[in-house]
């Protein structure tokens, strides 16, 4: 289903983006790929985790930790599938908005990733030399993509050229 | 004279070829997944360039091996850990492949092998310098569980938690590099989505969705045959 070699080339080898409009790009599809996969695995947890719940009733053996009864253990982990399933939902419209790179979902986003930057940092003076390192490198991060993020949201139609 | 020449010139080829992906990866991926080309040649030249990158990549870990008493004449430990790759790349092709078939991409196998072995198996080498710390304290790890002597189970229970004792410094260089490699990743992934949707004419979103089933099947696996390479980790080690 490919197209022609010269078509292909003329069409996206040779932009009219510039570089920083093309790595822009690339960060806001590393993010709506990262919340399609934790999506995913927001589904999977929400499927399992009902399932290991029922192997209660058969051997109560395996949770010896839990002091809920068989019913209140299936309750709960259903309640918390739940929840995973709508967290895996927003993150699954959130990714195909973040595909069609919709100024909205982009600036939900950049905010995600500024809470992230928010909470890291609160927690910045409290940590030893070494940990405040390893925070700063996240700090970097959270703070790079809510950067770039916002930015995608204000070009978001060059984007989609 | 002549044979050395030749063998420098088909080196330098093959590295300038690696180099010309890394610069210009949408390009190289169109040229080794076009339509002038049959399959074989797509995957033969991807394989190429792909080669070269693991190549530059076992280069880049000799030191570490070194270290653990692994040398370059001990095939029982690089000849799996090449086909470990190998089939790493295979089954990320395929599970791409296929996530896009479910998407109702119109994907062709050799095509996507040819896109994935470019925009994601080049990069190799930046991922190899980015888990030097990981990959040091998988090492000590193991050569811990080698010298302690633990049965399956409690070695399996140290491997996972990763609790044998090494150097602090060691501890913080992974904490620092791991996020980086996540990202760097991530940036290799939106590459292939991307070069994918250009060579397909595909939806962006439907791409994408496609490569993160695609990327949350294949960490399973992938950590499935981490674990057996471990096992032939642990017969090497010295």
């Amino acid at each position: 289903m490919g197209r022609p070699v010269s078509e292909t080339l003329s069409a996206n080898l040779d932009p009219p983006h510039s570089k920083r409009v093309e790595f822009i790009c690339l960060l806001v599809d590393s993010a709506a790929i990262m919340a399609n996969l934790m999506s995913w695995y927001l589904f999977a947890a929400a499927i399992v985790l009902p399932i290991l719940a029922l192997t209660k009733f058969w051997r109560p053996a395996f949770f010896p930790s839990t002091p809920q009864s068989s019913y209140e253990t299936l309750g709960l982990a259903a309640i918390m599938a739940a929840l995973y399933l709508i967290v895996a939902f927003v993150f699954r419209v959130l990714s195909r908005r973040l595909g069609r790179n919709h100024p909205i979902a982009l600036v939900i986003v950049s905010l995600l990733c500024l809470a992230a930057f928010g909470a890291e940092l609160s927690q910045f003076s409290d940590k030893p030399v070494a940990e405040q390192i390893v925070s700063f490198i996240w700090l970097a991060i959270f703070s790079f993509f809510a950067v770039a993020l916002a930015v995608g949201a204000v070009m978001h139609r060059k984007l989609r050229g | 004279m002549d044979s050395l020449l030749k063998a420098i010139q088909s080196t330098a080829d093959v590295f300038s070829a690696w180099l010309v992906c890394i610069a210009h990866p949408y390009a190289t991926c169109e040229k080794f997944s076009g339509d002038n080309l049959d399959d074989n040649q797509k995957i033969k030249g991807a394989l190429q360039i792909w080669g070269t990158a693991f190549a530059v990549a076992v280069v880049l870990q000799l030191p570490i091996y070194k270290l653990f008493g692994i040398g370059l004449q001990d095939v029982h430990f690089h000849l799996p850990a090449i086909l470990f790759v190998l089939v790493t790349l295979f089954l990320g092709a395929y599970f791409a492949h296929m996530a896009l078939r479910l998407h109702k991409i119109a994907s062709r196998f050799p095509d996507t092998l040819a896109i994935y072995a470019i925009s994601v198996g080049a990069f190799a080498p930046f991922f190899t310098v980015l888990s030097y710390p990981s990959t040091l304290k998988n090492f000590y790890t193991v050569q811990a569980i080698k010298h302690g002597g633990l049965d399956a189970a409690h070695a399996l229970a140290v491997l996972v938690k990763k609790s044998a004792p090494t150097d602090s410094l060691l501890d913080f260089a992974v904490a620092v590099s791991s996020p980086l490699g996540g990202v760097i990743g991530l940036l290799c992934l939106a590459l292939f989505a991307n070069a994918i949707c250009m060579h397909y004419r595909a939806e962006k979103h439907a791409v994408i969705s496609a490569v993160g089933l695609a990327v949350a099947i294949l960490l399973p696996a992938t950590a499935v045959i981490s674990l057996i390479a471990t096992g032939i980790l642990y017969v090497a080690i010295s």
